[in-house]
C-alpha cells in the first residue's frame, strides 16, 4: 500500500481471501509499472527544462542565436512526458473528490459511493482513451505536423494515447478494490456496482441519445440541469474530474452526437495537455519540490520567521509576502499555489500553525499569481476586449497592493480573535536574523536569477519556470542532496500532483465547451444588461454572477465566455474597460478560492494531500470577505484603479 | 429553416466579427428568405488551435480555419505567406481561390467544403528603433510567426524567436526580442505598435491566409434553398468580399496609428531594396523547390494577384 493511499486507510480492509489477495496484487503491480512510466515522464519534462535553460541562456541571450522553433518541444515532448505521469496519480489514489456530506452517509455509505465513483472514473477514462486514441489516428492520417520545424505530430501522440491506455487498468484495479471490500463475499461488491454502473450508464447514454430535440429546444433549461446533476454526482463522492467529465460528456452527446462527444472530448484534453499556460505548473511543482529536499525552502521560511518573528502569524504574513513575489514571476495562481503551497504548508505545519490558517493563506495568496502582472486572466481579457495588455497590467499594481494590505489585515485579525491559529511572537533576535538570512542567501540567489531574468528581458514568464526548476536542481545537486532517493522523491511528488490536476482540468475544459455552446453563461450575462438598471446595480450584479458562475466554471472559462459582452454592457453605461478588465480578473480570482469549486483550494489539497477539505473551505472564508472588501472598493472608487494607467 | 453553427474564433464584439463575418452570415440568413439560420459562437466553442478539428468532426458547420494552425502538411497553400510578395489582400483573396478552383492547392483541403479565402494583412518588420539597411538587423531578435516569415528573417540575417501570441506583449516589453514580423492589426488591436512603433514598409513578410471551411455532411444535408444561398457567396465573392474588408481595416488603423505617433515609416532607398530582394530570393527558390508544381503555384498566383491588383 502506498503512503498516499488516503482513501483505503480510512476503514479497515475486508477479511482476506485469494481474491482479494489476487485484486491487490494486480493493484500493486500495475501502479509499479505506472510509477516507472512516470518517472521517465517526469526525467523528459527535466530534460526539457534543460533544453529550454541551454536555448535560451546560452543560445539566445550570449550568441543571440536561438535554436529556431525551440518553442515546439513544448507541442511534442512535454505533452508526452505530461501524459506519462498520468497513471500513477491515479494507482497513488490521486484523485479529487469533495467531501461535504460525509456524515449524512456514514462509513459505510461511504464505501458504496466512493466504489461507485471509482467505476464511475473508469468509464471516464474509457471516454477520453478512445477520444485521444482517435486524436493519435487523425493525426497519422492527416500527417499533421508543427509550425516551424514541420516535426510530424503522429509519434508523440501515440505516446499520449498509450498513456492514457495505461491509464485504464491503474483506475481498473483501483475500483476493484475497492468493490471488492463492500462485502463479506468479495464477488458481491463487484458484481453490483460494475453491472448496475454498466447498466446505468448504458441506459443513460441511449437516454441522452435522443434528447437532442429537447436540448435545442430548451437549451438553457437542459444547460441548468445539467448543472444540478453535476452537483448531484460531486456530493455523491464522485471524483471531480469523472463528474464533470460526464456531464459534460452527455450535454454534448445530446446537443450534438455521440461522435462529436468523442471529438470534443478528446480534442480538449490534446489541447490542454499542449498549452503553455498549464506547462508551467509541473515546472513549479518540481522547483518547489527541489527548494524542499535542498533545504532551501528551510531556509528561506527560517528567516522569513527571524524577521516577522514579533507577530503573531509571521509565517502566514510572509506567506502572503512569498506570493507576492512569486506572483510578481508567473501569470497563473494555480503555479503560484503549487510552489508556495508546497513550500510554506509543511513550515507552518511543524511550527503549530492551524491547518486553516495555512490553508487560507496558501490559497488566497494564490490569487496574487494572476492579480500582480504578468496575468493570463489579464491577457486572455485583453485581447477578447481589444485593450492594452500593457494598460491594464498598470491598473492592476495598486488593486494588487491593495490585496496584500486587505490580507495581512486579515491574518492579524484571525490571530487576534484565535490566537490558537499561529505561535505567539517573540522580540527580534538580530543575531538570528543575521545567521538565517546568510543562509538563505542562495534561495535568495535562485528568486534573483529568476525574477531578474524575466525583469530583464533575457526570458519569458514560461521559460523562467523550466530554468527556475534547473536553477533549484542544481542546488540541490550542490548541497549533496540527490543522493538517499531525494530526487525521485521529487519526481514521484511532481508526478502526483500533476496528474490530479490535469485530469481536473480535462474534465473543467469539456464542461466549458459545452456551457458555451448552450450560450448559459452570455444569457445569464445579457439578462442583467436588459433589466434598466443605474450603473452601479448592473455592476454589482454582474459581481454576483460571475462569483456564482464561479461555483461551476474555472475562472479563464468565465473570462473567456463573458468578456466581451458584459464589457460591452458596462461600457455603454460609461465605465472604462479597462478599469472593468481589473474588476473581471479580481472577480474570477474570488471564484477560485470559493468554495466547493476553486482550482486553488484543489491544488492546495493535491500538494498537501493530508489536509482535509473542510479546514480548507473554513480557512479561505475570511480571505474571501477581505476579497469582497477589495472588490467593492474598486467599484465604489475606480480611481484606485484607474489612477496609475492614467499617469501615463 | 436549417440551424448552422458558424465558428469564427472571434469574439462577439470584434471588428472583424461586426463589419466582415457576421455581416457574411446576416446576408446568408436574409438572402436564403428564411431557408438558414446561420449563428455565429465566438470561443472558446472553437478557437484558432482547434478550429480545423472542429469543423471536419461536425462540431461546427462552418469555421474560419487559420492555415497555420490546422497544423496540416500544406505546402501550395501557404503561396500567399511568402515574403516579397505584394499587400492587397482583395487580390491575394481571390488569387488562392483561383488556385484553389485550378485544383492547384493542397490536396488535404478537400476535407471539407471550402468556401473562399481570407489573406489577412500583410506582416511587415516592426522595431523599436528604424531598420533601414541589412545591417540593422543582424543578429537582432525577432519574433516571427511561421515557417516563411522564420526562413525570411533568418535570410536577412537576424534571429528569429518564436513567442507564444500571449507573451509576446511581454515579452517585446521588457526586450526578450527587439522586432516582430507582425501586421497593423496586432498593433492596433492588442498595442504591439505602442511597442514596436518604427516599421519597414518597403519590403512585405507574407500574408496569413484563412479557409472559409464547412463541413461535408452539413453542406450535402441542406436542402436546394441552403446549398443554393452558400453557393451564391461561394468561391470568388466570398474572397473578395473578406480580402476587401482587410484592405479598408489596414488603411484605417494605419491612419489610426499614423496620428497616434506609433507607425513611423523607415526610408529604404532602391539599392538596399535590391539587397533584401537578393537576400530573401533562396527563400522563395526553395520554397519552390519542395512545393510540388511550385513554380506553377507561385506564377498562377503571381498573375491571378497581378490582375485583380492592377484594375484597382
Ligand atoms: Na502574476
Ligand atoms: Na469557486
Amino acid at each position: 500500500m502506498t503512503q498516499a493511499d488516503i482513501h483505503l486507510a480510512q476503514h479497515t480492509p475486508a477479511e482476506p481471501c485469494r481474491a482479494r489477495r489476487a485484486i491487490a496484487r494486480g493493484d500493486e503491480v500495475i501502479g509499479q509499472i505506472a510509477r516507472r512510466v512516470a518517472t521517465f515522464g517526469a526525467v523528459l519534462m527535466l530534460g526539457v527544462a534543460l533544453i529550454t535553460t541551454f536555448d535560451v541562456m546560452i543560445m539566445r541571450w550570449l550568441f543571440d542565436s536561438p535554436i529556431a522553433g525551440s518553442n515546439e518541444i513544448f507541442q511534442t515532448i512535454f505533452p508526452a512526458a505530461i501524459a506519462l505521469v498520468l497513471a500513477s496519480g491515479l494507482s497513488d489514489r490521486a484523485v479529487l473528490e469533495i467531501d461535504l456530506l460525509g456524515p449524512l452517509f456514514g462509513p459505510a455509505g461511504l464505501k458504496w459511493l466512493r466504489a461507485i465513483g471509482a467505476v464511475l472514473f473508469v468509464a471516464t477514462l474509457g471516454l477520453l482513451v478512445w477520444a485521444v486514441w482517435k486524436q493519435a489516428l487523425s493525426s497519422w492520417n492527416r500527417g499533421t505536423i508543427t509550425t516551424i520545424l514541420k516535426v510530424p505530430l503522429w509519434p508523440f501522440y501515440f505516446v499520449i494515447a498509450a498513456s492514457f491506455l495505461l491509464c485504464l487498468p491503474a483506475q481498473l484495479m483501483v475500483a476493484l478494490r475497492a468493490a471488492a471490500d463492500l462485502h463479506s463475499r468479495w464477488w458481491v461488491g463487484v458484481l453490483v456496482v460494475f453491472c448496475g454502473m454498466a447498466l446505468a450508464l448504458s441506459a443513460t447514454i441511449s437516454w441522452f441519445g435522443g434528447l437532442s430535440d429537447f436540448f435545442m429546444t430548451h437549451t438553457l433549461t437542459a444547460a441548468g440541469l445539467l448543472v444540478l446533476l453535476l452537483w448531484v454526482m460531486i456530493l455523491l463522492y464522485v471524483p471531480l474530474a469523472a463528474a464533470l467529465s460526464v456531464t459534460a460528456a452527455l450535454g454534448i452527446l445530446a446537443m450534438f452526437g455521440p461522435s462529436q462527444a468523442i471529438n470534443v472530448t478528446g480534442n480538449e484534453t490534446k489541447g490542454l495537455l499542449v498549452s503553455l499556460d498549464l506547462a508551467v505548473v509541473p515546472f513549479f511543482l518540481m522547483m518547489g519540490g527541489f527548494a524542499i529536499q535542498s533545504g532551501m525552502s528551510k531556509d528561506i521560511f527560517a528567516f522569513a520567521q527571524a524577521l516577522f518573528s514579533p507577530f503573531r502569524g509571521g509565517l502566514a504574513l510572509s506567506t502572503i509576502g512569498g506570493s507576492a513575489g512569486f506572483g510578481a514571476l508567473t501569470g497563473s495562481s494555480v503555479a503560484t499555489v503549487a510552489t508556495i503551497g508546497s513550500v510554506a504548508y509543511p513550515e507552518m505545519q511543524k511550527r503549530g500553525y492551524s491547518e486553516s490558517l495555512a490553508a487560507g493563506a496558501i490559497a488566497s495568496g494564490g490569487t496574487l499569481g494572476q492579480l500582480l502582472p504578468p496575468s493570463t486572466a489579464a491577457v486572455v481579457f485583453a485581447l477578447l476586449v481589444e485593450q492594452s495588455i500593457g494598460a491594464l497590467y498598470m491598473a492592476m499594481i495598486i488593486p494588487a497592493f491593495l490585496t496584500i494590505t486587505l490580507y495581512f489585515a486579515t491574518i492579524l485579525i484571525i490571530v487576534r480573535i484565535r490566537p490558537g491559529a499561529a505561535p505567539k511572537g517573540e522580540p527580534w533576535d538580530f543575531a538570528m536574523i543575521r545567521t538565517t538570512g546568510l543562509r538563505a542567501l542562495p534561495a535568495i540567489a535562485m528568486f534573483g536569477i529568476v525574477f531578474g531574468g524575466i525583469f530583464l528581458g533575457i526570458f519569458t514568464a514560461t521559460e523562467a519556470a523550466g530554468i527556475g526548476a534547473v536553477v533549484a536542481y542544481a542546488v540541490l545537486a550542490l548541497r549533496g542532496g540527490l543522493k538517499g532517493g531525494g530526487f525521485w522523491q521529487v519526481m514521484a511528488e511532481t508526478t502526483r500532483s500533476t496528474s490530479m490536476i490535469y485530469f481536473l482540468i480535462i474534465g473543467a475544459l469539456i464542461t466549458t465547451f459545452f456551457f458555451s455552446s448552450t450560450g448559459l453563461s452570455e444569457a445569464m450575462v445579457g439578462l442583467i444588461g436588459s433589466l434598466n438598471l443605474e450603473g452601479w446595480q448592473v455592476v454589482v450584479l454582474l459581481c454576483i454572477v460571475y462569483v456564482a458562475l464561479g461555483f461551476v466554471l474555472d475562472s479563464m472559462a468565465i473570462m473567456m465566455i463573458t468578456a466581451s459582452i458584459s464589457t460591452g454592457i458596462v461600457a455603454a453605461y460609461g465605465y472604462d474597460p479597462v478599469w472593468w478588465g481589473v474588476v473581471m480578473v479580481v472577480v474570477v480570482e474570488i471564484g477560485v478560492i470559493t468554495p466547493p469549486f476553486g482550482l486553488n483550494l484543489f491544488m492546495l489539497k493535491s500538494v498537501a494531500p493530508k489536509i482535509r477539505m473542510n479546514a480548507v473551505y473554513a480557512g479561505v472564508m475570511p480571505f474571501v470577505i477581505a476579497d469582497i472588501l477589495k472588490l467593492a472598493l474598486l467599484i465604489a472608487f475606480p480611481v484606485i484603479v484607474l489612477w496609475l494607467p492614467g499617469m501615463l | 429553416e436549417q440551424h448552422l453553427r458558424l465558428a469564427t474564433g472571434q469574439s462577439s464584439e470584434s471588428l472583424l466579427q461586426k463589419e466582415a463575418y457576421g455581416v457574411w452570415a446576416e446576408a446568408l440568413n436574409t438572402e436564403s428568405n428564411g431557408a438558414l439560420r446561420v449563428e455565429s459562437f465566438p470561443p472558446p466553442f472553437a478557437t484558432a488551435s482547434n478550429m480545423w478539428d472542429r469543423v471536419t468532426a461536425g462540431v461546427a458547420d462552418m469555421g474560419i480555419a487559420s492555415l497555420n494552425n490546422t497544423g496540416l502538411p500544406l505546402k501550395a497553400a501557404f503561396v500567399a505567406s511568402l515574403p516579397g510578395l505584394g499587400r492587397n489582400t482583395e487580390a491575394a483573396s481571390v488569387a488562392m481561390w483561383k488556385l484553389y478552383e485550378k485544383g492547384l492547392l493542397d490536396v488535404a483541403l478537400d476535407e471539407v467544403e471550402v468556401l473562399g479565402f481570407q489573406t489577412a494583412i500583410a506582416f511587415t518588420l516592426n522595431s523599436k528603433t528604424p531598420i533601414t539597411k541589412l545591417e540593422d538587423l543582424k543578429g537582432l531578435r525577432v519574433r516571427v510567426a511561421d515557417a516563411n516569415s522564420a526562413n525570411a528573417i533568418a535570410a536577412l540575417g537576424g534571429a528569429p524567436v518564436s513567442i507564444a501570441f500571449n507573451e509576446a506583449y511581454q515579452a517585446i516589453d521588457r526586450g526578450v526580442v527587439d522586432a516582430a514580423v507582425g501586421n497593423v492589426n496586432t498593433g492596433v488591436i492588442y498595442r504591439f505598435a505602442e511597442l514596436l512603433p518604427h516599421e519597414q514598409p518597403a519590403m512585405a513578410f507574407g500574408m496569413t491566409t484563412f479557409v472559409f471551411a464547412m463541413n461535408k455532411d452539413a453542406y450535402a444535408n441542406l436542402d436546394d434553398a441552403g446549398k443554393a444561398a452558400i453557393d451564391a457567396w461561394r468561391g470568388e465573392r466570398l474572397s473578395r468580399f473578406m480580402g476587401a474588408k482587410q484592405n479598408d481595416f489596414r488603411t484605417s488603423f494605419e491612419a489610426r496609428l499614423t496620428e497616434a505617433g506609433q507607425l513611423i515609416r523607415a526610408e529604404m532607398d532602391e539599392a538596399e531594396l535590391a539587397r533584401w530582394s537578393v537576400a530573401i530570393d533562396p527563400v522563395v527558390a526553395q520554397w519552390i523547390k519542395d512545393t510540388p508544381k511550385g513554380q506553377e503555384v507561385y506564377d498562377t498566383f503571381l498573375a491571378e494577384y497581378n490582375t485583380i491588383d492592377g484594375a484597382n
